[in-house]
């Protein structure tokens, strides 16, 4: 047990553990063991909810869908619209939080206590998904030529029009790629903050004499309990940013022009 | 002393150096920025405490799109690490 949570260095915490040579990694399962964890828990959910009013975790389960449903997506994207966008940010919403809060979660559930969204591999592919929608969103509701031509807004001198077609082509992609970096650094900040105070624990009472190491031990973990606590808060914020940051630019390239 | 300290230090001192003085500066940008939202908060919801809620939501998500502003920087600094960490090993 102590081979998987003991590292050479503070970073072997950050980055992914191989287990299968080139084919298979430690967030490889992490994000495998969220995707059944989401689909048998929700069917699970779904099938107890089905008859009348659901109580007890169907209820929560149905509190937090209805919360993203209202508060990220209808407000951004209006009810029809939204209705169909609906399930991908579900998906999306979930599939970040499950993977946030299981990077948290101790020894037996996560074998390794590691976020699969701290890889930037996973939140990259994420806000690929995004850029995907933005881009086919606005390409459905203004025609696939007419989406790139109205990139840059009614009212802008002609002259004008190449460079603010150009900034606006930059601005495409340095969203998604925000996107990517805030969720990817957000987690890897916290794991890494919590790595290395683990190391006090280990290093200072190595270096000084016992009665040091116990106090700096005391207080090392005193800080861990905080980050951890705040950590909570993070992974909750951090999926619902990414959510509502999606919903927003899917509203804007499918905004009518007025 | 001195002179050891001073002969210890190389290049790739300074890189390690730059980065985590990066590091730093960039969390003093959204420790300000932080500090600002957080004041201008308690100060609005002390105007006009039944828009405590909204305040709230809008605190929230601003101070993590300024976290996230100050872990570009961050990020930036640990691709400086691994790549001194390369150089020094490859």
């Amino acid at each position: 047990m102590s081979a998987l949570l003991a590292a050479g260095s503070v970073v072997d915490h950050l980055v992914d553990t191989p287990l299968l040579g080139r084919w298979l990694s430690a967030h490889h399962v992490l994000l495998i063991l969220t995707a059944l964890a989401a689909v048998l828990g929700f069917r699970t959910v779904a099938r107890r909810a089905r008859a009348g009013a659901p109580g007890g975790f169907p209820g929560l389960v149905e509190v937090a869908l209805v919360w993203v449903r209202d508060e990220i997506v209808y407000p951004w994207l209006g009810p029809e619209r939204g209705r169909k966008y609906l399930f991908f940010f579900w998906t999306l919403f979930f599939f970040i939080l499950l993977n946030n809060v299981l990077g948290l979660l101790p020894f037996p559930f996560n074998l390794w206590g590691k976020a699969a969204t701290g890889n930037i591999n996973v939140t990259a592919s994420l806000a690929l998904l995004t850029f995907l929608l933005v881009q086919a969103s606005g390409m459905r509701q203004h025609g696939r030529l007419g989406y790139w031509l109205h990139l840059v807004p009614h009212g802008i001198h002609w002259l004008m029009w190449p460079l603010i077609f150009a900034i606006e082509l930059v601005g495409l992609v340095t969203k998604p790629f925000a996107l990517t970096v805030r969720l990817f650094a957000n987690m890897t900040a916290g794991h890494a903050i919590l790595a290395v105070l683990v190391g006090f624990l280990f290093g200072v009472a190595h270096y000084a004499n016992a009665a040091i190491g116990g106090a700096a031990s005391v207080a090392s973990l005193a800080f861990m309990l905080f980050i951890m606590l705040f950590e909570t808060l993070v992974a909750l914020i951090q999926a619902y940013i990414f959510t509502v940051l999606s919903a927003i630019f899917v509203s804007l390239a499918v905004a009518e022009e007025h | 002393m001195l002179f050891s300290l001073l002969a210890a230090v190389t290049e790739v001192s300074w890189g390690y150096f730059g980065a985590g003085l990066g590091a730093g500066i960039a969390t003093i940008g959204a420790g300000i920025g932080i500090g600002r939202i957080a004041s201008t908060a308690a100060e609005s919801v002390a105007r006009q405490p039944e828009a405590a809620g909204d305040i709230r939501g809008i605190t929230i998500i601003t101070a993590a799109f300024i976290e996230g502003v100050c872990l570009f920087a961050v990020v930036v600094c640990m691709l400086i690490q691994g790549s001194l960490e390369k150089a020094i090993t490859g």
